[in-house]
């Protein structure tokens, strides 16, 4: 536990040094001047060309610093909830899947996520490991979420969606908050958190945040299924200004988790002399075992953006990013190292272009079990980018059209070409109407391009069993999305407004297993000889279609009630190509998904002290979630509420409860080593208190 | 697309420092800007579109202009734009619809005010301008068509249009 000891005395120093440098507020008044001392100020203007959210070309939802309050989550998985497109789902205690507009997998990996400008998925499966990505929930000022592709600016991976975590400014976290909270499934957390000046023009603070979880249920043990974890972050951020035209921002993270899971099934090796003779009910598999293990991870980022004449400016920005994870599994540990540059000016009148550079180098070392290997166990692979795109402003500004693309060179696929076209079309006040074409590409993980996986085991008594790999290739090619977009957005009224998305996607190239090589063996349940696929290797031969549509609606009803309401509804085909034999794939990519998704949340004040929230969220039926846990997940329905008194205006108590309606409920199942689990019913209290 | 790669800094808490002056300039103007009579109870001061100067405004409720309390008002559309304002000021985002707007408003005793470009020119009454300082353009022709009087000490130092 050596981490802990770290992050405890990073927060100690940076206690220290804020509370040894001058606190005295900011106090720039120009209430004292006249009016010509007013016009002899020197100032330094903002970039007018700010993107309203509500003109947007594409479709964009944020979560707000206010709704991730007033839902009282503890995660940021949870906060995801919220948006609608995206589908949340739980596996157990300590994985999600999540995914935007279709595909969700416990590997799920056509989302790009951001945490202020760093990318966090995992190069092994290029998905996310959600559980280790955390930060004081109380900084985040906002997360954005970017449903369709958004290759053009993110680069690959940015296919079916982005999602940008945005914490807080330091200068807008001055002070001291205590959060603590205790419950059922939620056993306790803590988060500290301290900002302050330090000097006149710069600002920091530096959080501690600590979170004890229970376990969820596993019906096929029928009992806890011993996912219980514990999860510790720390980590600071500083901003300042240089000159008048100089920003800088410098941040860091450090975490652990000591995580438990049930390993539902563990291959052995059949040729280790100690496996052998196999047992009868489960051959060359090891069934629930439970595994202690561990994550951790640091990163460092800085950025500098500096304003220019004329509404110009650029940014630079670089980040180190180490994560480690060691699983009976797997053992894997990336180093990333990343770098963008970005400039943007006004060429002549009615253009907005911005053009960047950006290079990532990621280094791997993975310990290879017996069932999951990558070949070579060290590697390290780089990324070259630029990316440019113009804004063409006409009608005296009520269209705007976008265009550009970006262009990539990668070490497994070369170069990549990712183009884009946006209008955004404003016929009056109060209504947006855009649309879009664009084409993004997925590139290979390490997995599909050297990865092996021990897929099944058919055990051939008295001769040796039959291993069936799964192997990823070198010949492994990028998923290609072509999507049109359509979107509408009204305020009909002050207090109203709707938003309605349409989409049509198409990939090309889309992942298949195919068999390489088949072999005669003797299956146990038919016993005569017959021919079984003896070697499967990742492939590109289907095409996938899905279309569909998410409408948004805000209501501010009265100034004291709020109602939020979300409906996502989804088609989804696969068609392989002719020279596929994959009968594994299609079930699951077709089926991993629910046709609708309904999500509706009302926030009351009660009265100046007190708020009272309710959310109920709908998620229709999945067929097929894992390509190796065939079951089917029910259609549910979650209610949520929560309930808060301020005590006094720095101090709220709150209690919140997740899952009202039922006991437990299975929200998604993972692969083959996840157990599948059931989610409980959790209450919980909090109190949050800012010094 | 829509926002930048690297994450921008517009957090609504953070106000601008250009902001913050602006605020105060618009404050000490209304001091030389004479109203048509009206039975106001308070002073509006009103804000459509995005709103940059959030707290700044805020500040100012405490406080008097022409004998009126002021109070803050935020509109993100001009159909419910409260005819009870005495200053409006436009926000950049509804540049596209600035010529309904202004035509919405000519006659009514109401002080436009807005830092997008060619404001003044389109007929709006005040145009905050800034480059390394700030300015301001006075259309006095739009002024005067409301039936709002600006006195000298103020036009000698801004830039007129007739």
């Amino acid at each position: 536990m050596k981490i802990n000891k770290i992050l405890v005395s990073t927060l100690i120093i940076a206690m220290v040094a804020f509370s040894s440098s001058s606190l005295a507020d900011d106090v720039t008044s120009y209430d004292d001047l006249d009016l010509a001392d007013l016009l002899s100020l020197e100032i330094t203007s903002v970039s007018k060309k700010k993107q309203r959210l509500t003109e947007a070309a594409a479709a964009v939802y944020v979560i707000t610093a206010e709704d991730i309050r007033r839902s009282g989550v503890t995660s940021i998985p949870e906060a995801l909830r919220m948006a609608p497109g995206l589908q949340v789902a739980k596996m157990d205690n300590n994985k999600w899947a999540i995914s935007s507009r279709g595909f969700n997998a416990q590997f799920a990996n056509k989302l790009l996520v951001l945490m202020d400008g760093r990318s966090v998925y995992t190069p092994s499966y290029s998905g996310v490991y959600w559980e280790v990505q955390d930060t004081a929930i109380e900084d985040i000022a906002r997360i954005e979420v970017i449903r369709g592709p958004g290759a053009t600016l993110w680069g690959a991976n940015a296919v079916n969606g982005v999602i940008n975590i945005i914490t807080k400014n330091s200068s807008e976290t001055h002070g001291g908050l205590v959060v603590a909270g205790a419950g059922d499934e939620e056993k306790g957390y803590a988060t500290l958190r301290y900002g302050g000046h330090l000097g006149e023009n710069t600002h920091g603070r530096a959080y501690l945040k600590f979170n004890d979880r229970d376990s969820s249920y596993a019906p096929a043990l029928n009992s806890s299924a011993g996912d219980d974890w514990e999860s510790f972050n720390a980590g600071f951020r500083f901003d300042g200004e240089i000159g008048k035209f100089n920003k800088w921002t410098f941040q860091g993270d450090i975490y652990e988790r000591d995580l438990n899971q049930t390993v539902g099934s563990l291959f052995v090796n059949p040729n280790d002399p100690a496996n052998n003779p196999p047992n009868f009910a489960s051959p060359y598999q090891l069934l629930n075992i439970a595994e202690k293990f561990d994550a951790s991870g640091w990163n460092l980022l800085g950025r500098w953006e500096r304003n220019l004449e004329n509404d110009a400016s650029f940014n630079l920005q670089v980040y180190y990013d180490h994560t480690e994870r060691s699983e009976l599994i797997l053992d894997q540990e990336n180093n990333t190292f990343d770098i963008d540059f970005q400039h943007q000016f006004i060429p002549s009148e009615g253009h907005q272009l911005i053009w960047g550079l950006g290079y990532r180098h990621v280094k791997d070392d993975f310990n290879n079990s017996y069932g999951v290997r990558l070949l070579p166990n060290e590697a390290s692979s780089q990324t070259f980018s630029a990316f440019i795109q113009d804004e063409i402003s006409l009608l005296n500004d009520k269209l705007r059209v976008t265009i550009g693309s970006k262009f990539e060179d990668n070490d497994y696929t070369g170069f990549e070409f990712q183009p884009n076209i946006r209008a955004v079309w404003l016929p009056k006040e109060g209504h947006t109407l855009w649309g879009s074409l664009s084409r993004a590409v997925r590139t290979p993980s390490r997995i599909e391009d050297s990865g092996f996986l021990v897929t099944s085991i058919i055990p051939q008594f008295p001769a040796p069993a039959i291993e069936v790999p799964t192997s990823g290739t070198s010949d492994f090619e990028s998923e290609e999305l072509t999507a049109l977009e359509f979107g509408y957005r009204v305020q009909p009224k002050e207090n109203l407004s709707v938003d309605l998305s349409l989409f049509y996607n198409e990939y090309d190239n889309f992942q298949t297993f195919e068999t390489t090589s088949f072999t005669n063996a003797v299956i146990p349940v038919f016993p005569f000889v017959t021919t079984v696929p003896s070697q499967f290797i990742f492939d590109n031969k289907s095409e996938a279609t899905i279309y569909g549509l998410e409408l948004a609606m805000d209501w501010h009803l009265k100034e004291w009630w709020r109602l939020k309401a979300n409906y996502s509804y989804l088609e989804l085909s696969i068609e392989l190509d002719s020279a596929s034999t994959d009968t594994i794939s299609p079930p699951v990519s077709a089926g991993s998904v629910p046709k609708s998704q309904l999500y509706l949340r009302s926030a009351m004040d009660l009265s100046d002290n007190w708020q009272l929230d309710i959310w109920a969220h709908y998620v229709g039926k999945l067929k097929q979630t894992s390509f190796s846990n065939p079951q089917s997940i029910p259609e549910y329905t979650s209610l949520n509420a929560r309930l808060a008194w301020f005590v006094k205006e720095n101090i709220e108590l709150s209690v919140t409860g997740n899952n009202l309606l039922d006991d437990r409920h299975p929200e998604f199942a993972g692969e083959r080593y996840v157990t599948p689990t059931e989610i409980e019913r959790s209450i919980y209290a909090q109190i949050r208190w800012e010094l | 697309m829509v926002l930048s790669h690297i994450p921008a800094q517009l957090a609504a808490a953070e106000i601008a420092e250009e902001y913050k002056v602006k605020a105060a300039f618009i404050f000490k103007m209304a001091k030389f800007i004479e109203w048509p009579a009206n039975s106001h109870t308070d002073f509006g001061l009103c804000v459509l579109g995005d709103d940059r100067f959030g707290k700044e405004f805020d500040d100012f409720e405490s406080r008097k202009i022409s004998s009126l309390n002021i109070k803050v008002r935020r509109y993100n559309q001009s159909a419910s734009v409260d005819k009870g304002c005495n200053i409006l000021y436009i926000s950049e985002s509804k540049r596209p619809f600035l010529s309904e707007i202004l035509d919405e408003f000519k006659s009514y005793p109401v002080v436009t005010i807005s830092d997008m470009r060619d404001f003044a020119e389109r007929g709006g009454m005040i145009e905050l301008t800034s480059g390394k300082k700030l300015g301001f353009i006075v259309n006095l022709k739009s002024a005067t068509k409301a039936g709002i009087k600006i006195a000298a000490p103020l036009l000698q130092l801004a830039t007129v249009i007739k």
